[in-house]
């Protein structure tokens, strides 16, 4: 198990970050909102449901196969928004998920988007659907819910392995849209070959707040740039710093020590 | 939970302590249905701020000397367990939402009702023969001749289904990734642009890098000096260690710092509208 006091360089640093993170959601709540840069794939969004509309056909989310985790639940604040969009055209979501968990939250997300839009006749909880826990159960599932219900568009978003491939290739075949983000790095060149719009890194992280301008979401991303900035900092005096060590050689110096004492801070 | 770790399986008190803990689970869930919404997300938001704190006091209350951990690492276990606890009783939520579904489509007969009917049919084979393996074993014991009995199947029923069948069928899943890959490459590999045509370029290099031929194809030029950078196993190394790895780290940072964030986010249930109602 880790501690804090196992490094607390390592756990100060942390604790900075989040302090700046709820510094500036505090700071968007209270009515200084932020401008954020526009996402491509985000804008396609409102491109593929109202393709789906125009063909009749449903729209698939897929939150990954993680369990009840951030990824996940990230995945489900964005279904959410697209939901609404779904909503307001009347047309019909259908999500499949692979942790039993996370059916109970589906449904009280899609149920909220048709609510919330004015239509919550049009929810059908059979439209939330566990399939399996096993991954390449849950895959074949997903791909068959593809197949046999055309979907016009598909949006994967959350934890991917080596289904990641079998459902957006499917998807690809039926000719959907499709737009997916993971922060698994194996999974990306699988996405990016077979769906049109594919969400790098922290853009899953910011893509409920560039759909919501949630005050709350937006604050959030604004702090992360901001924690981010400060460890671009402490990577550039480390680089400054182990440069100079190296070019120190051997000698031994006050300079020297300085060099190792900030660098010894944040290795572990 | 932690408590029945001490209570034989085999012991009526086990048992009874199940059935209590899952009388208690239940009145609970009942409990909070009940409750006026008003009500329902303060507590919630209440019962996850006491799990978030618990994690955070663990971590940062300084450990004595010569320990392995602090005074609250020992629930450590425990905390964990309830949370699967908790996490178990929606088990049921999918399973009802999984039969409801196959139901229906076998009923009315839609399409693929056929398919529903499998699934329905091995769920319930499933659940007898995992229940019968596991209290009577000796009732499910295949002939000892026979398609059925082989060192696969482990000589019973349940490993028939289980090792026979959905193992196999996952394999199967598994191997059209084979397929998937050659025409999801030819795709990605189609010179569109010039973000196509560069990731070809070091697609192909860090190939040829990685298999003999690469290695064959450059093997005349000299192993030191500046012309070797240009050997097929030097200009790979170079894509995955100095451009492929610096990117991927910076990703990681944002991805680090989105989950940073969105777990500060729930803990303090800042993110109000997220799961119960609209943002005020």
């Amino acid at each position: 198990m880790q501690h804090a006091s196992d490094h607390w360089s390592i756990a100060i640093l942390v604790l900075a970050l989040s302090l700046i993170i709820l510094f500036k959601i505090v700071t968007a709540q209270r009515g200084k909102l932020p401008t954020i840069r526009r996402i491509a794939g985000l804008n396609a969004i409102d491109e593929a449901v109202g393709r789906a509309t125009e063909m009749g056909r449903p729209i698939l989310m897929i939150p990954g196969i993680g369990g009840l985790d951030i990824v996940s639940l990230q995945a489900m604040n964005i279904f959410g928004h697209i939901g609404r969009s779904v909503a307001k055209f009347g047309n019909r979501t259908i999500m499949a998920v692979c942790d039993a968990i996370l059916v109970g939250i589906g449904e009280e997300v899609v149920r909220d988007a048709y609510t919330s839009a004015g239509r919550p006749e049009l929810f059908d909880s059979a439209d939330v659907r566990f399939l399996s826990d096993r991954q390449f159960a849950f895959a074949s599932g997903a791909a068959g819910i593809i197949e046999r219900e055309k979907v016009a568009a598909s949006f994967l978003m959350g934890a991917f392995y080596a289904e990641a491939l079998i459902i957006s290739e499917v998807g690809q075949r039926v000719g959907a849209i499709q737009v997916a983000a993971t922060p698994q790095f194996t999974q990306l060149p699988f996405f990016i070959a077979t769906c049109d719009y594919v969400l790098l890194g922290d853009e899953f992280y910011a893509a409920a707040a560039y759909l919501s301008r949630n005050p709350t979401l937006l604050g959030s991303i604004v702090g992360q740039d901001y924690a981010k900035l400060l460890i671009l900092t402490i990577v550039v005096i480390g680089t400054i710093c182990s440069s100079g060590l190296a070019l120190l050689g051997g000698h031994i110096g006050p300079l020297a020590h300085a060099f190792k004492w900030y660098m010894d801070l944040f290795t572990s | 939970m932690g408590i029945f770790h001490s209570i034989p399986h085999t012991n009526w008190h086990f048992y009874l302590a199940l059935a209590l803990t899952l009388v208690a689970g239940i009145a609970m869930l009942v409990i909070l249905q009940l409750l006026p919404s008003q009500w329902r997300r303060p507590m919630i938001a209440l019962v996850t701020f006491l799990g978030g704190l618990y994690y955070f006091a663990e971590f940062f209350i300084p450990v004595p000397h010569g320990h392995e951990g602090n005074f609250l690492s020992k629930y450590m276990d425990s905390v964990a367990n309830i949370a699967s606890v908790i996490g178990s009783f929606s088990i049921g939520l999918g399973i009802i939402s999984l039969i409801g579904v196959h139901f229906r489509t076998a009923l009315r007969q839609r399409e693929g009702w056929g398919f529903s009917t499998v699934l329905l049919g091995a769920f319930a084979a499933m659940t007898a023969f995992t229940l019968l393996n596991e209290y009577a074993p000796h009732r499910t014991v295949v002939p000892r001749t026979g398609a059925l009995h082989s060192p696969i199947t482990n000589g019973d029923i349940y490993g028939v289904l289980f090792n026979g069948g959905l193992a196999s069928l996952d394999s199967a899943m598994f191997a059209l990734i084979g397929f998937f890959i050659i025409s999801a490459s030819y795709r990605a590999f189609r010179i569109r642009s010039v973000e196509a045509s560069m990731l070809m370029v070091s697609a192909v290099i860090v190939m040829l890098g990685q298999v003999t031929l690469g290695s064959w194809l450059t093997g005349w030029l000299p192993r030191t000096g500046a012309a070797s950078a240009f050997r097929f196993e030097n200009m790979s190394e170079y894509i995955l260690v100095h451009l492929n790895s610096p990117a991927q780290r910076a990703v990681t940072f944002g991805l680090a710092l989105g989950a940073l964030a969105t777990s500060l986010r729930l803990w303090l249930s800042l993110e109000r509208g997220l799961y119960f109602d609209q943002e005020q």
